[in-house]
């Protein structure tokens, strides 16, 4: 008797586990629709944003929740913190736990790859275009742009970055003498580089890196990053227009290949595969001479000063050219904030409203990028007294920051930037090897790998 | 009266039941329910990057087909399977080596003890530092000075040849991965009484005699356990990957394939479905351990 009543009931839960097996992914993309023109500051609504920031990320966060609680005072924010390095996998991982926030803060190429997948809510469908209409002005071209693909647009930007050629200056100048200048292309960078690393001191020690560069890094995909900027300083784009097919395997795209190539090969570009090796040895123990870097390094180099002339060691050029005609190009970082399909409809108009708050409402706005030094990607604040005179010992490097960000180059947001990231790392492994591996066959494989995986 | 009789009848029966239900419970909500739904998972098409635009669809043992033409996985297996090999042999060598040796010290036998067992001790974090310190490509690199002073080779790129990569990972886990396996055979050793020990002198002085005619044989309980530990510490391999080589093709371990296509590429049905192969491996692997410890091993 016993027995056939725990069989019932194990049968029974088995089947109950069965039926329950169906993965529910709570998303909505129906066609709700919101007026931004016709605002309700009594609307109500809790919502949940997700932050992954350092620590000085939060308290700016916590006073633009307050801002705009003066307004919507029945709008409710609740600010879950997740760590950095996990945020993306958790995120992923949320649509399947359904436990995704309705507000979260992407890099630009999940923005559209999450957006193209139909996990953010498309901005402009859920406005009629309104929201290109009355925001866009207010945002630079290129970090609005990166927010979308085609009309949809699946977030507001809201921080921008930029890379350019960070030098040493008491490096070059202990090697290359007082009256020293930066290199302004490939041929001065590699030829500086090699006189930096082959440089002897008194001792006979040869103390410093020339040029470094994160190649196949291990850690986390800041190389592609970087990579990114070499082919646009070529002139060449990974993909096409419309993301379908890799536009590498060309003469120019081999030559970027050839020139990291020989950066290592002469002995100019230190590379290695764990890229925090590489900034520690630029910010912290101030022993290479050059390294593409971004603005967020600041408060870690802003006091290195290991001559003791009371200045900054660190200074900043613009990125040398590779080719004469091209103009030197960098990566463009891009981060925004989005509306993910998980939000519920209802909430989609108080959630609509608070990312647009923070990334419009100045002082907000402001108050974050400071902190992270890095650009607004507001219109008004690329121009704010802090970029021009607001700190002493940066104002000459933000003028030349803000030329190179002039010439910024987002990266092709796609639902297998993934996969093209771990082929750009493998291409780059070929590449290091040699032998067989030149660079035009690494080019041509690498080519080949990216158009199949866009066409999975 | 009839619910009397029987809560009477079964009372005993009852309360195993009852004491029973909660370990049950926990194994239902936590292993059960999580079996069978990625079970379910494995049979649809559920892929976060398209799961809006063509929903979620039943495709049976479509991504069983497919995960063996993902190369990662293919790789995964390979890579999985030379290292469970390597060490197993590696860590119970040395496990058993060092338990032999601390076995036969008459006194601090305890202190080595705990020095061996520290390794242990050391996170997976720090461990992969020590190994990306150990191996650093560049010149300045604590191999790469050896090398080139004993061998005047140029510096090597160790995680990015296809011949040393997954060597170089195995190395420190090859010779500080024993600490467990030594702390088992210890007690397995302390185990054997010495009387079989002193009955056998009178026949042989031969160290090795005695250590292949009665040691291994009395042993063997704990050797089928680690072994069966080892399989299944090295199938399940993922953090080395992760820390020092993550996205490398030469060292990619399965496990770590199916973290990528879950979480990376979001492709949770096709993870779904390598994680049921590898469960099936290790079942498999397990049964063929069970089968031959049933036939081999010696109980005191």
């Amino acid at each position: 008797m016993l027995k056939k009543i725990s069989l019932i009931a194990v049968i029974a839960a088995l089947l109950w586990i069965l039926c329950a097996c169906t993965p529910k992914i709570m998303v909505d993309n129906s066609n709700f629709r919101y007026d931004p023109e016709n605002v309700d500051i009594n609307m109500s609504g809790e919502l949940t944003i997700w932050w992954a920031p350092m620590d000085y990320m939060a308290e700016p966060l916590q006073h633009a929740i307050e801002r705009f609680n003066k307004i919507y005072k029945n709008i409710k924010i609740n600010v879950r913190e997740k760590v950095h390095a996990e945020y993306y996998d958790e995120l992923n991982l949320s649509y399947l736990n359904n436990t995704t926030p309705d507000i979260v803060r992407l890099d630009h190429v999940y923005i559209q790859s999450l957006g193209e997948s139909g996990l953010l809510v498309d901005l402009d469908a859920m406005t009629e275009g309104k929201v290109s209409e009355m925001e866009a002005d207010k945002f630079l071209p290129a970090t609005w742009e990166a927010m979308g693909i085609g009309d949809s647009v699946y977030g507001f930007p809201y921080d921008a970055s930029i890379t350019l050629l960070m030098y040493n200056d008491r490096i070059c100048r202990e090697v290359f003498g007082e009256d020293y200048q930066p290199p302004k292309n490939y041929e001065e960078l590699k030829e500086q580089s090699i006189a930096v690393y082959n440089y002897e001191n008194a001792e006979g020690v040869k103390p410093y890196k020339g040029f470094v560069m994160p190649l196949n890094a291990a850690d986390y995909p800041y190389d592609v990053f970087l990579f990114n900027g070499w082919l646009e300083r070529h002139g060449v784009s990974l993909l096409n227009d419309d993301r379908t097919a890799c536009t590498v395997n060309t003469e120019a795209g081999i030559e970027t290949y050839r020139k990291v190539k020989d950066m290592v090969t002469s002995g100019a570009l230190q590379y290695i595969g764990y890229y925090p090796y590489l900034e520690e040895s630029f910010t912290m123990s101030g022993e290479t001479a050059f390294m593409e870097m971004g603005s967020w390094v600041y408060d870690s180099v802003k006091d290195m000063d290991m001559d003791n002339d009371g200045k900054c060691d660190i200074k900043v050029a613009m990125m040398p050219r590779m080719v004469d005609d091209i103009e030197p190009y960098s990566t463009l970082g891009v981060a925004g904030i989005s509306v993910t399909s998980a939000c519920k409809p209802e909430n989609r108009p108080a959630a609509y409203e608070f990312v647009k708050f923070l990334t419009t409402d100045y002082e907000s706005h402001m108050e974050m990028m400071t902190r992270m030094n890095v650009f607004p990607s507001l219109v008004d604040g690329f121009d704010d007294e802090y970029y021009t005179n607001g700190d002493e010992d940066w104002q000459e490097y933000w003028s030349v920051f803000k030329q190179q960000f002039m010439l910024g180059r987002p990266r092709p947001g796609t639902v297998h930037w993934p996969d093209i990231v771990t082929a750009i790392k493998k291409s780059q492994a070929q590449l290091l090897l040699g032998g067989a591996y030149t660079p035009e066959v690494v080019v041509e494989a690498l080519s080949d790998k990216i158009d199949s995986i866009l066409q999975s | 009266m009839k619910m009397k009789k029987f809560l009477k009848k079964y009372r005993n029966d009852l309360t195993c039941y009852a004491l029973l239900a909660i370990p049950f419970a926990l194994f239902f909500l936590f292993f059960l329910y999580g079996f069978f739904r990625g079970f379910y998972i494995s049979l649809t098409d559920f892929d976060m990057r398209y799961v809006s635009s063509r929903g979620i669809n039943f495709v049976w043992f479509a991504n069983y087909k497919e995960i063996f033409s993902n190369a990662n996985f293919i790789n995964g297996l390979k890579h999985t399977f030379i290292w469970t090999v390597v060490m197993l042999i590696g860590n119970n060598f040395f496990g058993l080596l060092m338990a032999a040796l601390i076995v036969r010290v008459k006194r601090g036998g305890k202190a080595f003890l705990a020095l061996l067992y520290w390794p242990s001790l050391v996170s997976a974090a720090i461990g992969s530092q020590i190994t990306l310190f150990l191996f650093n490509p560049t010149e300045t690199g604590p191999l790469n000075i050896i090398i080139g002073k004993l061998f005047n080779l140029p510096p090597q790129d160790w995680f990015i040849n296809e011949k040393t990569a997954l060597p170089s990972l195995m190395f420190l886990p090859f010779f500080t991965g024993f600490c467990m396996k030594m702390m088992i055979y210890y007690a397995g050793l302390r185990s054997i009484p010495s009387t079989y020990y002193e009955a056998a002198s009178l026949e042989t002085d031969s160290r090795a005699i005695l250590f292949f005619r009665i040691t291994l044989p009395l042993l063997s309980p704990v050797l089928f356990l680690n072994i069966l530990l080892s399989v299944m510490d090295g199938i399940k391999i993922i953090a080395p990957m992760q820390l020092n080589t993550p996205g490398n093709d030469y060292t990619i371990s399965a496990v770590y394939a199916l973290y990528i296509e879950a979480f990376t590429r979001t492709n949770f049905s096709q993870s779904f479905a390598m994680g049921f192969v590898l469960f099936v491996i290790i079942m498999i692997l397990t049964l063929i351990q069970n089968r031959l410890k049933g036939e081999a091993i010696v109980y005191e």
